[in-house]
């Protein structure tokens, strides 16, 4: 009896060592898969091409994993589709790199999967419903979109989650880190089931995506999404206030004019009164930048939307920049300013989105990378090498692509896939190389000689264009295919009058 | 009312001999502290606090000159031999693979020391010597293929060259002191020591050239301080104890001085090639000369030793030396005209130890010395780079002198191996690499008595 008492304390102890101190699982790193987004993808310029796509964060992790035979879905200059280029400085210009060719998918004949599996625009949901490029069929799931590169990915082999676990990976990345928001931002408003994805519908597709990785000795690590916000020239690139040329701002008895908007709910102008000055933190996209033809090739601001007369007699001065908003039955009219209410929507968002992926994770026996901690860091402090500071400044700062207002540069994603390996050396305790960032910093990232049948007429655009605004949508689609954009340029600009139905629109209304 | 010390200083012509101490003394660092101060100190490990037997004791232990009864006057020199400074890089940055070289220079290092008796208890001393120098070049520091005002700097160039292609700061001391033997056993000193110094740093700025998205070499700076607009002073004494002749102890305290430099930094462009981004370059960069301003507070130190001498005129000596390196703490460079060009380098040193022994045997006129010590650097790892990549170090050393009433003359050697510094993960420049260093140090003194 003895015996068997001191017997079942020691088993007893023992179970309570088991329980306290659980064993970090190890990670093992020898099949490697990732599902992700265009950032997975290593999307950079506007396009999918292979000297982008050497430096996605897959391709730099399974380098440094030491695996050796990591596939990716390669395409060739000048991209798919054409990426596009620096073209002038003065003034600041871009444009496709070339308008004769198009790249072409250079791993097509693979007989198996492509270990990395991320395709641009990818929503949660589309990691395990997307097929193809045509699936689904328009305006069938909420929370699907069209993904052109679809096709150049998946191959008709399944969705990415199928050819993911048909692969029988020992470690995986989910980056799914912001396309079920992203919309919201372009537009310039969050209208669940027009402009982003429900957050219920997001929770369910990303929690089944999470449960269906799980594996008995599979470990990984699920990407957030970052501070989309202060982090992407999108919404940085612009100030809030009259700038000149240059982007300085202009003061007036030592203050900043503030650009002017027709207000809202939040901050409603004084009666009468059509547009008033934007509150501070309230943040102007580049579309407000856009060359657009109704606007006889010039911008909004351009035109003086948004400026005060008496800072300067444009012909459109006093008018307030459009806000977005949703006119029933289907009209989405895309907006450039996002007021502090609507960024602090947004923001809340992304911390929701991320609770849920993190719950995810932790649910299903993976690791969460803080992409929100990390593009906030970002932000405010850059990354040095070696005395050559990234930042993360639109065109000069290094750290995003050719005139993209959202995608990362070689030297962007570099620095992601460094942080992405310190997180797995923490979390896991491994020791995983760090990555040459040297590669990235000393690569000029411009198509070979003879590629890209450049010397025909280049488009030139400022900053934004409106081809490449409203290339945002196709590649960030909204949430129903029944939609319809109403941009800017295209209505009485901006007379309209933007309504936002209140609450949740679900994909059937 | 008193003048303000700089014009009262800048009335007084720096004498010639400075400008000759100066323009030799780029020296190889301990920190960028620099103690071979004397041949016949060295040959003993520098473990020479408790000894000072000669006129290099102003420098080691000015006490030591309240035995000394003659005009006596000693010139010397060290010729420092970087014999090796090699780098190997490491990720993230410069990556695997990259390997650089220190360039190999000689320094020399020349020392002067008077002693003249007033009273028979009361010397007075006068010493000019370097006692900080910091010699920091890299080889291949920048390669244009030619005139780097034409062509682009080619990326095979030195990988740290953003951060520094070469650092020197150079320094010369007046240390005018007295001693006065308080008791047959006791003998005490204390000094003026007013040091003049230059600072210099030369790197190349990057930028992304957005046209390729990679990063380019947009200009070179040179950061240089004039020797007559810088100086301070400080203060340093010392006392020795000879209980019995066979026995002494000693101790030598040296003040921090804080210099103010002022100089000129010297921007010129590095073409790209591409003509719209080197005209951006160029109107953002500054023109011509700009005035520039940074000070550097030297450490103070402290040196407790103890010397015996046993039958067969065998002296054994030993010491632990301190240096308060707490005093750097950052180094900041200001543009006084410029926006935005203001460098702040934290630099978070830590005071340092350094434990010395030695040994003489003398043979008649002749004798020999060897000496051994273990010198902890105060550079944190994180601060250790292309400007100064310092770590532990142990010397070994070897000397011999022969002396005669009227004069002596000491040589020795000194090698020096340093302990391999890798700063992987952990390099507030975020240049991470393994950097292997040693050196020589051959040193010789004459001294005459009158």
């Amino acid at each position: 009896m003895k015996t068997k008492t001191l017997r079942a304390l020691s088993l007893g102890a023992g179970l309570a060592l088991v329980t306290v101190c659980p064993v970090m699982a190890q990670p093992n790193f020898t099949k490697y898969v990732a599902l992700g987004d265009s950032y997975g993808a290593g999307y950079s310029a506007g396009c999918l091409v292979a000297r982008n796509q050497q430096f996605s964060y897959p391709n730099i992790l399974a380098k440094q994993f030491g695996i050796s035979d990591f596939q990716q879905p390669t395409v060739s200059d000048p991209g798919l589709p054409v990426c596009t280029g620096l073209t002038s400085l003065v003034p600041v210009t871009f444009g496709p790199i070339s308008t004769t060719k198009v790249g072409a998918p250079t791993n097509a004949l693979l007989a198996r999967s492509y270990d990395n599996l991320s395709i641009p625009g990818a929503k949660a949901g589309d990691v395990s419903d997307v097929k193809s490029s045509a699936d689904p069929p328009s305006g069938t799931c909420a929370a699907c979109g069209s993904l052109a590169l679809a096709d150049v990915v998946l191959r008709g082999r399944g969705s990415m989650l199928t050819q993911a676990l048909s692969l029988n990976p020992t470690f995986i990345t989910l980056g799914i880190i912001g396309n079920d928001l992203l919309t919201a931002v372009g537009a310039a408003f969050l209208l669940d089931g027009v402009t982003a994805t429900p957050l219920p519908v997001f929770t369910t597709k990303y929690n089944a995506v999470a449960a269906a990785l799980k594996a008995s000795g599979r470990t990984g690590v699920f990407l957030g999404s970052p501070e989309g916000l202060n982090f992407a020239p999108l919404t940085t690139a612009i100030k809030p206030v009259v700038t000149d040329a240059t982007g300085t701002p202009v003061l007036v008895g030592g203050s900043t004019i503030p650009l002017l908007g027709p207000g809202n709910a939040k901050y409603p102008c004084p009666a009468g009164v059509t547009a008033c000055p934007l509150p501070a933190g309230t943040i102007v996209t580049l579309g407000a930048n856009a060359p657009q033809a109704a606007l006889a090739g010039k911008s909004l601001l351009g035109v003086g939307f948004g400026i005060r007369c008496d800072v300067a007699a444009l012909p459109q001065c006093g008018k307030p920049l459009p806000d977005g908003g949703f006119v029933p039955p289907t009209t989405v009219n895309v907006g450039v300013l996002l007021y502090p209410d609507e960024v602090a929507a947004i923001d809340q968002r992304t911390k929701d989105m991320n609770a849920v992926i993190k719950a995810a994770a932790d649910a299903n026996g993976f690791k969460y990378f803080d992409f929100y901690a990390f593009a906030q860091d970002f932000e405010a402090n850059g990354r040095t090498f070696g005395g050559i500071t990234i930042t993360k400044n639109f065109v000069t700062g290094g750290a995003f692509a050719f005139g993209n207002a959202i995608h990362m540069s070689n030297i962007g994603y570099s620095i992601l896939a460094d942080e992405l390996i310190k997180f797995i050396n923490s979390a896991y305790g491994t020791d995983v190389p760090r990555p040459d960032m040297s590669e990235a910093l000393f690569t000029s990232d411009v198509a070979a000689a003879g590629t890209t049948g450049i010397g025909g007429t280049t488009d030139t655009s400022l900053f934004f264009d409106e081809e490449a605004w409203k290339g945002f949508f196709r590649e960030f689609p909204l949430q129903d295919a029944s939609l319809k954009l109403a941009f800017p340029g295209d209505t009485e600009v901006p007379d309209r009058a933007p309504v936002v139905l209140p609450g949740r629109r679900g994909a059937r209304d | 009312m008193a003048r303000p010390l700089r014009v009262r200083f800048r009335s007084v012509s720096v004498p010639l001999a400075i400008l000759f101490f100066l323009a030799a003394v780029p020296a190889f660092p301990s920190g960028f502290q620099l103690n071979t101060q004397g041949a016949r100190a060295m040959g003993m490990g520098l473990a020479f606090t408790a000894v000072a037997n000669d006129p290099s004791a102003i420098f080691f232990n000015p006490a030591g000159l309240g035995w000394q009864k003659h005009f006596e006057a000693e010139f010397g020199s060290s010729l420092i031999t970087k014999t090796q400074g090699d780098f190997t890089g490491e990720n993230p940055y410069p990556g695997i693979g990259n390997t650089e070289k220190e360039h190999k220079t000689t320094f020399v290092v020349p020392t002067l020391y008077v002693v003249a008796p007033l009273t028979s208890e009361i010397n007075l001393g006068l010493g000019i010597f370097s006692p900080y120098g910091l010699g920091f070049r890299w080889d291949n520091a920048e390669d244009c293929g030619g005139d780097c005002a034409t062509g682009p700097v080619k990326s095979t160039s030195f990988s740290g060259r953003f951060i520094a292609q070469n650092a020197v700061i150079q320094s010369v001391d007046l240390n005018p002191v007295l001693s006065f033997q308080a008791t047959p056993a006791i003998a005490i000193a204390i000094g003026a020591d007013y040091r003049v110094s230059k600072v210099q740093l030369e790197r190349n700025q990057a930028a992304i050239n957005p046209f390729t998205n990679s990063a380019v070499d947009v200009a070179h700076i040179k950061l240089n301080s004039e020797l007559t607009d810088n100086h301070g002073w400080g203060w340093n004494a010392g006392i020795l104890v000879r209980p019995i002749p066979q026995l002494s102890f000693g101790a030598a305290y040296r003040s921090k001085i804080k210099v103010d430099y002022d100089g000129t930094a010297k921007f010129a462009q590095r073409k790209t090639g591409n003509a719209q981004f080197d005209g951006i370059v160029a109107t953002q960069l500054p023109q011509g000369s700009h005035p520039v301003t940074t000070s550097i507070e030297f450490p103070g130190s402290l040196n407790l030793g103890a010397a015996v001498t046993l039958p067969g005129q065998l002296t054994v000596s030993g010491e632990a030396d301190w240096t308060e390196w707490t005093k750097f703490q950052s180094l900041d460079i200001i543009f006084p005209d410029l926006t935005g060009r203001d460098l702040h380098r934290q630099t978070e040193w830590n005071n340092s130890w350094a434990y010395r022994v030695g040994l003489e045997k003398k043979f008649s006129n002749f004798a020999v010395r060897a000496g051994y010590y273990r010198d902890k650097t105060p550079q944190p790892v994180e601060d250790a780079g292309p400007i100064l990549a310092d770590n532990d170090r142990d010397a070994y050393t070897l000397g011999f002198g022969y002396d005669t009433e009227r004069w002596g003359v000491d040589v020795s050697d000194l090698y020096l191996k340093f302990k391999r510094l890798d700063t992987a993960g952990r390099s507030h420049d975020n240049f991470f690499g393994q950097y292997k260093e040693s050196a020589n140090i051959f040193a010789f003194s004459l001294r005459v008595s009158f």
